[in-house]
């Protein structure tokens, strides 16, 4: 394209393409945050990869002052997208308050949430706060095959909840993680979120880390995934332009590299405050108590470079029982 | 100046600044002494984007349309341009100066056939490219499904 007066006569065009689908290097803030705002839970799922639960809660969890200056930030630096999670988002004490002033300042809030306390008061909390979409974990067409995996989950709650949400025009998108108790659910699943209004499902391949590094035969069999993927394919094609299917049929050994030579704009914050590089990498970049969030951000970016990470994620592939060691953060 | 035509006038005209008069006194509009252009611009871009809807309005009976961010699309200014992110697929596409350039201008109401003509004004255009490549960009940003008229 043409370029600016000054550019011209400085020796030309710009050197960019115009548009570009990529992470520039100077961009100032991430484009995303994942906030995990508790570690508490009020279910235990055989496959949760924090290791949520009830008090689970960290004793150090952000207080509302702390989490308000990160929401200053949020809003200055102009992030556009935020992630509430937990733990359960909604046994934060503060949790609509946050999701208020989000709102109140333009920024893109999704929630993801076990669907518990999805009461007509929250979904019209959420509705009047402008919450871009609400992710419902449901594991299962069916409450049996859900209540495997959630073992005092309420399967009819849930969906008691989503249809509160779709009646106040909240867009909903599920979550389905795949163990060998639902992953034959799946093609049911799909259809079950589609005939409840939902706007995405998302899915990929169970984490052996947290809980699930410890549940015994959790993980479904080659056999079960490569029926699974290929009913996602055929459910993805069938749902084309109404609901969005999305999975990521890569392991998570795979999915980190590509993470490590391509960074998302995305980083998470922990319920003490201090940021991960990714969910599933032990890698803590900084301390938003302590530091500015553009700080860690400088540090996010450097830390994908670092060759401790380089070194974890070359590893991974041959030792998937790295990620059992996920609690166990290593600073960078 | 009242909100509503500044507001009015910036869509029309597609010039964000104050006039001296009105950026020398605090009054409806919301100008302050000592805001600089750019903040006045980055204001009024908000205030477009926020009120899309109204600008449809105002606009149809003009026979213009006009092109905003698809939904989901967010829009940051950064040093090297700005930068375009789609909150559903989290796509991230990085805008050089000159594109950043033509998505404000769209953002403030220019219709696809007015941006050239718009940026002639700010860029040196020795090969009368300008608005060919403009429109090239705005196919573009609408075939990635980051704008939607």
């Amino acid at each position: 394209m043409a370029s600016r007066k000054d550019a011209v006569k400085a020796g030309g065009r710009a050197s960019r393409a115009p548009l570009e689908e990529a992470l520039a290097p100077g961009m100032r803030a991430p484009l995303y945050i994942g906030w995990q705002l508790t570690n508490a839970c009020d279910l235990a799922c055989v496959h949760c990869i924090e290791e949520s639960g009830p008090g689970r809660a960290f004793k150090d969890e952000l207080t509302r002052e702390q989490a308000f200056r990160i929401l200053e930030q949020i809003k200055t630096e102009q992030v556009p997208y935020v992630a509430f999670s937990g733990g359960e988002p909604f046994l934060h004490p503060h949790f609509l308050e946050l999701a208020a002033f989000l709102g109140d300042a333009g920024v893109s809030l999704k929630v993801e949430t076990n669907g518990r306390h999805l009461t007509e008061a929250a979904a019209s909390a959420l509705r009047d706060h402008g919450v871009r979409a609400v992710q419902v974990s449901l594991d299962g067409a069916t409450p049996e095959a859900y209540r495997k995996v959630r073992p005092s989950g309420d399967h009819a709650r849930v969906l008691a909840g989503i249809r509160l949400l779709r009646s106040r025009g909240v867009e909903v998108e599920v979550n389905f993680v795949p163990t060998r108790h639902n992953v034959h659910e799946i093609g049911a699943a799909v259809d079950l979120a589609f005939s409840e209004g939902v706007s995405g499902f998302y899915t990929g391949r169970l984490i052996l880390a947290g809980h699930a590094a410890k549940a015994r035969d959790l993980a479904p069999t080659q056999e079960q995934y490569d029926a699974f993927f290929a009913c996602l394919k055929a459910k993805a094609q069938e749902y084309k332009g109404r609901m969005t299917v999305r999975y990521h049929e890569l392991g998570i050994a795979q999915e980190v590299r590509y993470r490590m030579a391509n960074p998302a704009a995305l980083f998470v914050i922990l319920p003490d405050g201090r940021v991960k590089l990714l969910n599933a990498l032990p890698f803590v970049c900084g301390d938003l108590r302590e530091q500015s969030l553009t700080e860690v951000w400088k540090a996010f970016l450097a830390g994908w470079k670092s060759p401790r990470v380089a070194d974890f994620v070359g590893r991974l592939e041959a030792d998937p029982g790295l990620l059992q060691g996920l609690h166990r953060w290593i600073p960078l | 100046m009242g909100y509503a035509d500044l507001i009015r006038r910036a869509w029309r005209t597609g010039r964000f600044a104050a006039s001296v008069r009105s950026s020398g006194k605090k009054g409806a509009a919301g100008v302050r002494p000592g805001e600089s252009r750019g903040s006045i611009r980055g204001e009024m871009e908000e205030i477009v984007r926020r009120e899309s809807a109204d600008a449809l309005g105002f606009l149809a009976p003009r026979g213009e349309g006009i092109m905003k961010l698809a939904p989901f699309v967010k829009f940051r200014e950064e040093k090297f341009g700005a930068v375009l992110f789609e909150t559903r697929s989290e796509k991230v596409f990085t805008l050089n100066p000159t594109a950043a350039d033509v998505v404000r201008e769209l953002l403030a109401g220019a219709s696809e056939g007015e941006i050239g003509e718009r940026l002639k004004g700010r860029y040196s255009d020795p090969s009368g490219r300008l608005a060919d490549e403009a429109k090239a960009l705005v196919r573009q940003l609408r075939d990635k499904g980051l704008i939607a008229d």
